[in-house]
C-alpha cells in the first residue's frame, strides 16, 4: 500500500449504510410529497362533490326551465347552474334528470361546467336508484327492478319463450333486465310468489287441475292482494281468476283502445295471431285492449282484488296498420314491455371501468324523491367525483 | 515469532443502534405511506344521510303511514335503499319518550360510533320523536 492511500472496510460499511439511507430518505420524501398532493386533491374533490350535489338537491337551476332548451342553446352562456330540484327541496324532477340523460354523449362537458367542477381531469358520474323503478322504462309494469318479477314458462314445449319466437324471457334478456327466471319450475315461483310484484306465466300449458289447492290459492291470493299476473298464450289456469277461455288460431284482432299494455299502435291497427285465447267473463269487468272478431278479448286485462291479471295472446303473429300495411312481424313488438332496468339511472362517466385508471374517487349519497309523473319515489342519489390519472401522478 | 497483523473492526453497540433506528424509521414510513386507505363515510355524510331519511320519510308519508298503521314497513323499505356500507336505524317515539315504531336497516348490528338526529313530527294533535342513528359497517 502506498503512501496516502486509505482503505478501511469500515469505511466502505459506513459508505455503504450512508447512501442506502440517503436513497431510503429520498424516496420516503417523494411518497411522503405524493401523498400530500393527493390529500390536497382528495379535499378540492370532496369539496366540489358536496358543493356540486347541493346545488343539484336544493336548486331548480338557472333558469328553472333549462331542461326545455334544445341541445344547441344547451351551453354555459344559457344556463349558469344546473338543478335538478321542483319547487320543493329534496324531491327532484324526473324530467330534469331525464333530459341530463339525453344530454350525456353530446353535452357532458357542458354539465360538468354548469355543475361548477372545473378541476383539471376531475369526472362525474351520478346514479339514481329506487326499488321501484321509474314508469319511462316500466312499460306497462310498475317495475323492472332486480328481484320484482318472478318468471315461469311452466310446461311449455313450443318453446315460446325463445329468441326466434318473440318470446318474453328472450326479451328480457337481451335487454338485460334481472328477473328471477324459474324455468319449467312453476312450483317453485308459486312457493316463493310473495317475494314479487309480477309474475310471469309464459305459454304455461298448465290447466287449472295442475295446480294443487294450495297452489291455486297462493296465486289467487298474491293477484287478490295488488300482485301483478301476466300470462302469454295458452294454459287454462287463467281461468281461476274467473274468466272463461276459449281456442282461437290463426285469427284477427282489433285494436280498440290505447292502453299502457300496447305501444306503437293506433286504434284501428290490426293483428293476426298464431294462437291464444278468447277471454270472456261473466258479469263484464273485461279491459279489451285488441278485440277478437268474435267480441271477445284478445288481449287485455281485468281486476282481481286489488290486483290485475293480463292476458296476452301469441307473439308470433303480424301487427298491420288500418290501410293494410305492415307494421311489426311479430305481436311482441307492441306489447309495451319494461325497456330497460328501471331501477337505477346514471349520468356521466362510470369510473368503475377499469381501463378508465381513475384515482381519488369521492362518493357523496344521499336520500332524495323522485317526483315521477306525480308519483314520489324514495330513491338514493350517489355522486361520485373522480379524478383521472396516468401511472402513480395525476395529470394535471 | 512474528506478530501477525489483523485489521480492526470495530462494532460498537451505539452505531448498530443508531442504524436499526434508521432503518425502523424509514421503513416504517414507507409501510405508512404505502397503505390504502379505506374510504368511509364522514360525520358529516352520516349527519347528511340522518337529516335526508328524517326529511324524505315525512315528505312521502311513510312517517304518517307508519304512525297510523302502527307498521314500520315502509321505513324497513327506505331502509334497505341506503348505500351498502350506510346503516341506520329509525325510531319514532311518543312525546313520553315511550317508542311506537323501531326499525333497523337489514343486516345491520349496532355499532359502537354512530352519529344521531332527531326531529319532531306532528299528526291529529299529537307530537312524535323521530331519531335517525346511523353508522358504518364494516
Amino acid at each position: 500500500m502506498r503512501k496516502g492511500q486509505f482503505f478501511s472496510i469500515d469505511i466502505l460499511i459506513a459508505s455503504l449504510t450512508f447512501i442506502l439511507l440517503l436513497v431510503l430518505i429520498s424516496y420516503a420524501y417523494d411518497a411522503a410529497n405524493e401523498k400530500t398532493q393527493l390529500i390536497e386533491i382528495r379535499n378540492d374533490l370532496e369539496f366540489l362533490a358536496h358543493q356540486a350535489t347541493s346545488n343539484l338537491l336544493f336548486s331548480e337551476g338557472n333558469p328553472s326551465h333549462w331542461y326545455n332548451l334544445t341541445v344547441g342553446d344547451f351551453v354555459p352562456a344559457n344556463i349558469s347552474r344546473l338543478g335538478l330540484m321542483t319547487r320543493q327541496s329534496w324531491v327532484l324532477s324526473f324530467i330534469k334528470l331525464k333530459r341530463l340523460l339525453e344530454l350525456n354523449n353530446t353535452r357532458y362537458n357542458q354539465t360538468k361546467q354548469m355543475m361548477g367542477i372545473q378541476g383539471p381531469g376531475y369526472e362525474y358520474y351520478l346514479t339514481i336508484q329506487n326499488r321501484y323503478g321509474f314508469s319511462e322504462y316500466s312499460g306497462f309494469f310498475n317495475s323492472s327492478a332486480p328481484g320484482v318479477i318472478g318468471y315461469t314458462y311452466a310446461n311449455d314445449n313450443e318453446n315460446s319463450y325463445t329468441s326466434p319466437n318473440y318470446g318474453i324471457l328472450a326479451y328480457f334478456q337481451e335487454k338485460g333486465i334481472a328477473i328471477d327466471n324459474y324455468g319449467s319450475n312453476y312450483k317453485s315461483l308459486l312457493g316463493n310468489i310473495n317475494k314479487y310484484q309480477i309474475v310471469i306465466f309464459e305459454n304455461p300449458m298448465l290447466e287449472e287441475a295442475d295446480l294443487s289447492a294450495a297452489e291455486k290459492a297462493a296465486l289467487q291470493s298474491f293477484v287478490g292482494n295488488g300482485g301483478m299476473y301476466l300470462q302469454k298464450g295458452f294454459g287454462k289456469m287463467i281461468e281461476i281468476f274467473s274468466v272463461q277461455t276459449n281456442n282461437v288460431a290463426h285469427e284477427d284482432g282489433l285494436v280498440v283502445m290505447t292502453d299502457p299494455m300496447l305501444k306503437d299502435v293506433s286504434v284501428g291497427d290490426y293483428l293476426t295471431v298464431e294462437g291464444g285465447y278468447r277471454i270472456n267473463k261473466q258479469g263484464g269487468g273485461l279491459v279489451k285492449v285488441i278485440e277478437h272478431t268474435s267480441g271477445h278479448m284478445l288481449a287485455g286485462h281485468f281486476q282481481y282484488g286489488t290486483g290485475t291479471v293480463y292476458y296476452y295472446p301469441y307473439s308470433i303473429g303480424v301487427v298491420y296498420n288500418s290501410t293494410g300495411g305492415i307494421k311489426f312481424n311479430n305481436t311482441r313488438a307492441i306489447l309495451n314491455l319494461p325497456s330497460a332496468d328501471s331501477s337505477i339511472f346514471s349520468i356521466g362517466i362510470n369510473p368503475g371501468v377499469s381501463s378508465i385508471n381513475a384515482t381519488e374517487i369521492v362518493k357523496v349519497s344521499r336520500v332524495v324523491l323522485i317526483d315521477d309523473q306525480g308519483q314520489l319515489k324514495q330513491s338514493v342519489l350517489d355522486f361520485y367525483l373522480w379524478k383521472k390519472c396516468n401511472g402513480a401522478y395525476c395529470l394535471e | 515469532m512474528i506478530k501477525k497483523q489483523t485489521k480492526g473492526i470495530l462494532f460498537t453497540v451505539d452505531a448498530i443502534f443508531a442504524i436499526v433506528i434508521c432503518l425502523t424509521i424509514i421503513l416504517s414510513s414507507f409501510f405508512f405511506l404505502s397503505q390504502t386507505q379505506k374510504i368511509r363515510y364522514s360525520d358529516t355524510a352520516l349527519d347528511t344521510l340522518n337529516t335526508d331519511m328524517i326529511v324524505v320519510l315525512t315528505l312521502d308519508g311513510t312517517l304518517e303511514r307508519g304512525i297510523q298503521e302502527k307498521s314500520s314497513t315502509g321505513i324497513k323499505v327506505a331502509l334497505d335503499t341506503l348505500p351498502v356500507q350506510a346503516c341506520m336505524r329509525i325510531i319514532v317515539k311518543f312525546k313520553n319518550e315511550s317508542v311506537l315504531l323501531d326499525e333497523t336497516k337489514t343486516g345491520c348490528t349496532g355499532n359502537e360510533y354512530s352519529k344521531k338526529k332527531q326531529g319532531t313530527f306532528a299528526l291529529n294533535g299529537e307530537i312524535y320523536l323521530t331519531q335517525a342513528i346511523s353508522w358504518y359497517e364494516e
